[in-house]
């Protein structure tokens, strides 16, 4: 019974593996030079605006109610679009577009734009957003650039 | 072709119950070092901060249990979880009823790092550190210097098969963190893989820390086409090397060096596993020195009020957030929590390869005690 369970295990986590390789959608490769695999730019509908290339800690200190959120802000459109493993999820959120939570998220992430990283890029040709869980309580939102454009201008 | 067959399983029976055998006793103090490890010097998990953001970043892994929620439970589900956990840690160290103890933190820490993940990212150093108690469970890891031995209920002789089983599944997981690697174009010389992850992590994450400045701006491909070459060819054949005791002690002991320069070069910390490594170093020593000097001192303390007195000492450590006794004394000496984790992995990487080194010195079968 032991031999049985030990090679069905085995042979359970290969396929697994090789079933969930062929259904993921391709992860850009994160080589330098160059990041090969990135997708395609969006053409963005708001071409007079600046975009902004952000990357946040939400911690445990900061206090978020939707009141927070809502405090008035400039008009910025943002572009982010959410991937999700086997799903790709879009969403141009405007301050009078997207859900009530997508709103709060964009009111959110201006509120806490990082001047130095906010300086860095002029103009996002590809925005590739994910979110991390990291151990030590912060959420972690992080634009991936197309890196030689964002490392050597 | 029956003798083939035979002589297969024959093989099989052998690396499942023989080839992981350790002396009567190792896998009992594996547990007490296990159990130590987590409560003093990497601390219990923490799951409290996972309840307060906001629901807009609920994205569970498509395999997930937890999309079969709308969103984080409240803060206070997480704080009862965090109580047993650490309730259960404690019975760990101690061994009492410890079969139930194994499963029970098991499915503990599985639910805590399970929604840790719906925000979308799968820690990598979590998952083995809940796999323990969940295999172990199984290998009478309380038979010797516990609460259930003195109570008589310990079950029988410590089990093989569980540290095999352990060891395919860190072989496996080592295995499948190389496999994208090969495919995705690590080996390729035109590109660097190591430095892209590099230049990422300080850019995208602040990594700044140690090596990490230097090395965004170091650019030989050479040593960094050897980085890809090396983290591909060392985790695909993690899993090769599960069929012998010895080599698989040989890649673990590497694989600490490859957390050490992990940490040094990307800032990443990931001192949790070293709970898991920990099982295959080289038994007879350390149960040499532990059976005589240190058992013989603190076996009257393995008793139900001091099991007692213990919870409520750990429960209020952790109800006053006091960090856990290592981290605590980092602290104190003004480190930051990385710094800390590279500590954990430094001392590690020394006790591994002193402990690699007795083992091919001793003389006689693993399983021997001299």
């Amino acid at each position: 019974m032991y031999r049985l369970v030990f090679v069905g295990l085995l042979l359970g986590l290969f396929a697994q593996f090789f079933v969930a390789k062929i259904l993921e959608e391709p992860y850009p490769a994160i080589m330098f030079p160059g990041f090969g695999q990135v997708p395609p730019a969006q053409p963005f509908p708001y071409p007079h605006e600046r975009l902004h290339c952000w990357a946040y800690s939400l911690t445990d200190s900061v206090a978020l109610t939707l009141d927070d959120l809502f405090a008035p802000f400039p008009e910025t459109a943002l572009y982010i679009p959410m991937r999700r493993k086997l799903k790709k999820i879009s969403a141009i959120i405007t301050p009078t577009t997207g859900t009530k939570e997508e709103r709060a998220l964009l009111l959110y992430l201006q509120e806490r734009a990082d001047p130095l990283v906010q300086g860095s890029v002029q103009r996002l040709d590809l925005a590739f957003y994910q979110y991390h869980a990291e151990r030590n309580g912060a959420v972690r939102l992080v634009a991936i650039t197309d890196q030689k454009r964002f490392v050597f201008n | 072709m029956t003798r083939y067959i035979r002589l297969i399983a024959g093989r099989l029976d052998h690396w499942i119950f023989e080839e992981y055998q350790v002396p009567p006793g190792a896998l009992s103090l594996y547990r007490i070092i296990y159990a130590a490890f987590v409560l003093l010097v990497v601390g219990s998990p923490p799951f409290r901060w996972i309840s307060n953001k906001p629901d807009i970043f609920f994205n569970p892994p498509t395999y997930s249990i937890t999309n079969l929620f709308e969103g984080f439970p409240s803060v206070y589900f997480f704080w009862g979880l965090e109580v047993v956990i650490i309730i259960l840690l404690v019975f760990l160290l101690f061994g009492f009823q410890t079969r139930w103890t194994s499963l029970l933190l098991a499915l503990g820490l599985f639910t805590g790092f399970g929604w840790s993940y719906a925000y979308g990212k799968i820690n990598h150093d979590t998952l083995l550190m809940a796999l323990v108690p969940l295999v172990m469970g199984f290998s009478h890891w309380g038979a010797h210097f516990s609460l259930d031995q003195r109570n008589r209920t310990a079950p029988g002789r410590e089990r093989a098969w569980p540290v095999a089983l352990l060891a395919l599944l860190l072989g496996f997981a080592m295995f499948t963190a190389g496999v994208p690697k090969l495919l995705s174009g690590w080996l390729d010389p035109a590109t660097q893989a190591v430095q892209g992850h590099t230049i990422r992590q300080h850019y995208d994450f602040f990594a700044d820390q140690f090596m990490t400045p230097w090395l965004i701006t170091f650019d030989n491909p050479l040593f960094w086409e050897v980085l890809d070459y090396s983290a591909v060819l060392f985790e695909v054949g993690f899993l090769l090397a599960v069929v012998r005791q010895p080599l698989f002690r040989l890649f673990v002991a590497l694989v600490v060096i490859f957390h050490l320069a992990n940490c040094f070069m990307l800032n990443i910390d990931f001192s949790r596993n070293i709970a898991l490594y920990l099982l295959f170093v080289y038994w007879p020593p350390l149960l040499k020195n532990f059976d005589r000097r240190v058992w013989p001192a603190i076996k009257n303390f393995v008793s139900g009020r001091f099991l007692v007195f213990s919870s409520v000492f750990f429960l209020l450590y952790y109800l006053l957030e006091v960090p856990p006794a290592f981290r605590a004394i980092t602290l104190l000496l003004g480190w930051d929590s990385l710094t800390s984790g590279a500590l954990i992995v430094t001392f590690a990487c020394v006790f591994f390869g002193i402990n690699y080194a007795k083992s091919l010195s001793s003389p006689g079968k693993v399983s021997d005690v001299s």
